[in-house]
């Protein structure tokens, strides 16, 4: 198991450094990084100074062999738009996104899988019906859609957006993850409230993954509700309950353990549409702002972090296979 | 396991015990605040609050609530008014300004705002090498200033500026955001994260700054010009449009800039809220080719202006809100020459120029900007509705829209690619120079001047009114320079848009400025 994860993690170093050649040399594709910096307004000659300035004027391997220089001190940077340092926007940005992402995924797994256990107890029911129905509306309605309608439904009861009321004095400066945060600065009203406010946003967020999970699950478990073994236990007289949940589970889990670690690479890479509808701070905005700037400094260090997040959750599912299912060896 | 679920279970039981924030209690006016909190909520974030570093308007709008400049725009036009100069001179060739200083205002920081200060901030910004420039690489407003070769402190409460050479828009430039005064020992402690921490001696000072989410500014209760009204200003990050009216209406936001045109309804027929509609100081403009055959010839031009249907346009694509003109600034402008007519709507007549020029079933490149601007909310029904009168005239326009991050979209336009742009300017200090001279003097091509237009008439009526100190014979100048563009036909004045925000009927005290300038000194949410 150990020697597996050291070759996974010696993979994802070409991996990784492929990635950020790739966004270096897409950064310099269309657009002109020293104009977007100087302004629409300035004049040439401002322009050609902050492309000096900037190191902009030099080949674009010798650009990216300084960058990683850089980053293999530790050093992201600093934002052309902004002047803030890129590693402390990304310790910002990133909780954010893990938070929702998170509390999406719970939601996702935790309702997916029982409404896909529940339909393939039952195939063909009224129950399965419905949820296959349901999970279809799931993975087909646009999240900008779905969000703007909770929006408007919820108006007033939940709030719209962002972390926490604009009002509220906090900032997550422990774990960046502010229900933490809070729980830690024993502040149980700033916790609560951020829990209401992730509500809208994971719901939304959660309606795909769900929805694929929901499917999935159903047709895992349909295949392995039939096997044998499982008509074995209920010859045996076990209630069907406990052998849909003890064993046919189990063995129905590992496509959907994947499902859910694709799901969540997914949602840590930063969820736009949601996080721009309810103005959450996570770093799928971030990686939009800076493109959108020509910030490619910024755009950089979002998209390493993403992909090594990405990385690190297939790592983690792979892992899990072999807890799941003794027979897979990773030897 | 069961152990993390019991954790979890208190965390919500504790985080369902209520608010118990205390409320904090900081310096107060002579008789208080009318109001707490006033959160104003926009599209974007701002990106730096150091005065000579930004541009954008998310910036400005924050910094002109921390920092002052020595002269103001007045409350509701573009006459400056004092500031933090009390009063000022200029010697009768326009060459040499001096300011008399207010005395006993102090920065955020408790420092001392004097002329040693204001000449600190100029030599910081206009020179490259000077000590309190870390981290400041960019200043595209600094054209505007180039002109001051000099600045002398004679005594603690006068500045002298020396420029090389007359100008009448140096006073007007003296009042816009990149001159404002930042506290030069803010700038030498913070250093490259000055913009981060921006000291100034406006009404409001900062507080703190969450990007993308919120900046937090509380009043100066001590300004020169008297307390503000409310204790503190948040700035609220809503991105998408139709949701901060949501939030608007929902009362989680006090006032919204960037409605969308589509939402002016439902906030009209919402009696939480009030619409402020006010004529603003931009506009939008087909800029036609003049270097590129066949529109180098102004019949050609002409015909084009005749080929648009502006009220049809205003109606279709800009929701019927703003008006439509002749001339290349909007009527708001001091200068506007009402006497200019515009072109009459008359296809078949720019139907016939068209055949006879030679040009029936031309291709043309149409340049139409991808996201909605300030001064044209829709771009693609603009687009739209113009490529069907051209096309009724017997042009072939093909729509191209380049991205317009990174200046590709006016890349392009400077270099020439296009026949015919959709583009559009809001002023920066209200003068007409800042349209006519800016965008159509030939030594504005290829930067400004997306027409590419040459017109000798035209450049030595521009020039000679911006050395004119007085005001009444600079506008005699630009009337008859919008004589010269009327004929020539450059461009096509398409719209000129209000300024729109929308509040909270519990607001008072906040009006539009037809600069766009976003004043809260004295708004306040009625408590």
């Amino acid at each position: 198991m150990r020697a597996f994860l050291l070759r996974r993690f010696a993979l994802a170093v070409p991996t990784l450094l492929g990635v950020s050649f790739l966004v270096f040399a897409l950064a310099h594709v269309g657009g002109d990084p020293a104009r977007a910096i100087a302004g629409e307004k300035a004049p040439a000659e401002t322009v050609e100074r902050i492309r000096h300035e900037y190191g902009l004027d030099r080949p674009v391997v010798v650009q990216y062999a300084s960058y990683m220089g850089g980053l293999a001190r530790g050093n992201f940077g600093r934002s052309s738009q902004t002047k803030r340092l890129v590693a402390e926007d990304l310790k910002r940005h990133f909780p954010a996104t893990v938070e929702l992402a998170t509390a999406a995924l719970l939601l996702a797994a935790l309702f997916g899988m029982a409404a896909g256990v529940l339909a393939a107890l039952r195939p063909g029911s009224f129950v399965d019906l419905a949820v296959m129905s349901l999970s279809l509306v799931g993975v087909s309605i646009p999240v900008f859609f779905l969000g703007m309608l909770a929006l408007v439904a919820f108006k007033g009861m939940l709030p719209g957006g962002g972390r926490l009321d604009f009002m509220t004095d906090f900032t997550a400066d422990r774990t960046g993850f502010v229900v933490l945060d809070a729980l830690l600065s024993s502040r149980a009203e700033v916790a609560r409230e951020a829990l209401l406010h992730l509500l809208l946003p994971a719901c939304a967020l959660a309606t795909i993954p769900m929805a694929v999970i929901a499917r999935l699950t159903r047709a895992s478990m349909l295949e392995t509700l039939s096997s044998d073994y499982v008509r074995t236990a209920r010859a045996k007289g076990l209630p069907v309950m406990a052998v849909a949940l003890r064993h046919a589970l189990r063995n129905a889990l590992i496509p959907i353990v994947t499902a859910i670690g694709l799901q969540y690479g997914t949602l840590l890479s930063g969820a736009v549409l949601t996080e721009t509808v309810f103005s959450w701070p996570g770093i799928g905005r971030y990686v939009v702002e800076s493109i959108k700037g020509k910030d490619f400094i910024a755009m950089q260090g979002a998209i390493l972090v993403i992909a090594t997040a990405f990385v690190l959750v297939n790592l983690l599912v792979d892992a899990l296979y072999g807890r799941l299912d003794p027979r897979i060896s990773h030897a | 396991m069961k152990r993390w679920l019991g954790c979890a279970v208190m965390a919500l039981v504790v985080a369902g015990c209520g608010k118990g924030a205390s409320k904090e209690k900081g310096p107060q006016p002579p008789g208080g605040f009318a109001g707490e909190v006033l959160v104003y909520a926009r599209g974007a974030d701002s990106k730096k609050l150091d005065p000579q570093a930004i541009e954008d308007g998310e910036s400005v709008n924050v910094v002109t609530q921390i920092f002052d400049t020595l002269v103001a725009f007045e409350a509701k036009g573009t006459k400056v008014e004092p500031a933090l100069a009390t009063s000022w001179t200029s010697s009768p060739d326009g060459m040499t300004w001096t300011f008399k200083l207010r005395t006993g205002v102090k920065f955020h920081d408790g420092t001392a705002f004097d002329a040693a200060a204001v000449k600190s901030n100029f030599d910081r910004y206009l020179q490259p090498a000077h000590p309190l420039r870390a981290g400041l690489t960019e200043t595209p407003y600094d054209f505007l200033y180039k002109n001051i070769s000099k600045v002398e402190t004679p005594s603690g409460d006068t500045v002298v500026f020396t420029l090389t050479e007359g100008n009448a828009t140096f006073l007007t430039n003296m009042a816009m955001f990149p001159a404002c005064i930042s506290s030069p020992a803010a700038i030498a402690k913070h250093k490259e994260a000055y913009g981060q921490n921006p000291v100034g001696t406006g009404p409001f000072r900062f507080v703190s700054w969450e990007p993308t989410q919120k900046i937090v500014l509380e009043a100066n209760v001590e300004y020169w010009g008297g307390s503000p009204k409310t204790k503190k200003v948040i700035y609220a990050v809503i991105a998408e449009n139709s949701v901060r009216v949501q939030r608007l209406r929902a009362g989680e936001v006090h006032i919204i800039d960037g409605v969308p045109p589509g939402e002016l309804d439902s906030i009209r027929a919402d009696s939480s809220c009030r619409l402020l509609l006010e004529p603003g100081m931009n506009f939008s403009y087909l800029a036609i080719n003049c270097e590129k055959a066949p529109f180098d010839r102004p019949e050609v031009r002409q015909a084009i202006a005749m080929a648009i249907d502006k009220k049809e346009l205003l109606k279709l694509a800009y929701r019927g809100i703003g008006q439509t003109g002749p001339n290349a600034l909007p009527p708001t402008i001091w200068g506007y020459n009402d006497k200019v007519a515009d072109y009459p709507f008359d296809p078949v007549k720019a139907k016939a120029a068209i055949a006879a020029a030679g040009i029936a079933g031309k291709e043309i490149d149409f340049y139409v900007m991808p996201n909605p601007r300030a001064y044209v909310p829709d771009p693609a029904s603009v687009g739209a509705v113009v490529k069907q009168r051209l096309e009724a005239i017997g042009l072939k326009p093909r729509i191209v829209s380049p991205v317009w991050e990174g200046g590709v979209y006016l890349g392009e336009l400077k270099q020439g690619k296009h026949d015919i742009a959709l583009v559009g300017w809001i002023t920066d200090n209200g003068d007409p120079d800042n349209f006519l001279f800016t965008l159509f003097h030939s030594t504005a091509i290829p930067e400004q001047n997306h027409a590419h237009w040459k017109s000798k008439a035209f450049d030595t009526l521009v020039v000679q009114a911006q050395k004119e100190p007085v005001q009444a014979k600079r506008a005699e100048f630009y009337g008859l320079a919008q004589e010269v563009m009327r004929g020539e036909t450059p461009v096509v004045p398409l719209a000129y848009l209000p300024n729109i925000a929308a509040i909270r009927a519990n607001v008072e005290g906040y009006a539009l400025h037809p600069m766009g300038l976003v004043r809260l000194k004295d708004a306040f949410a009625k408590k």
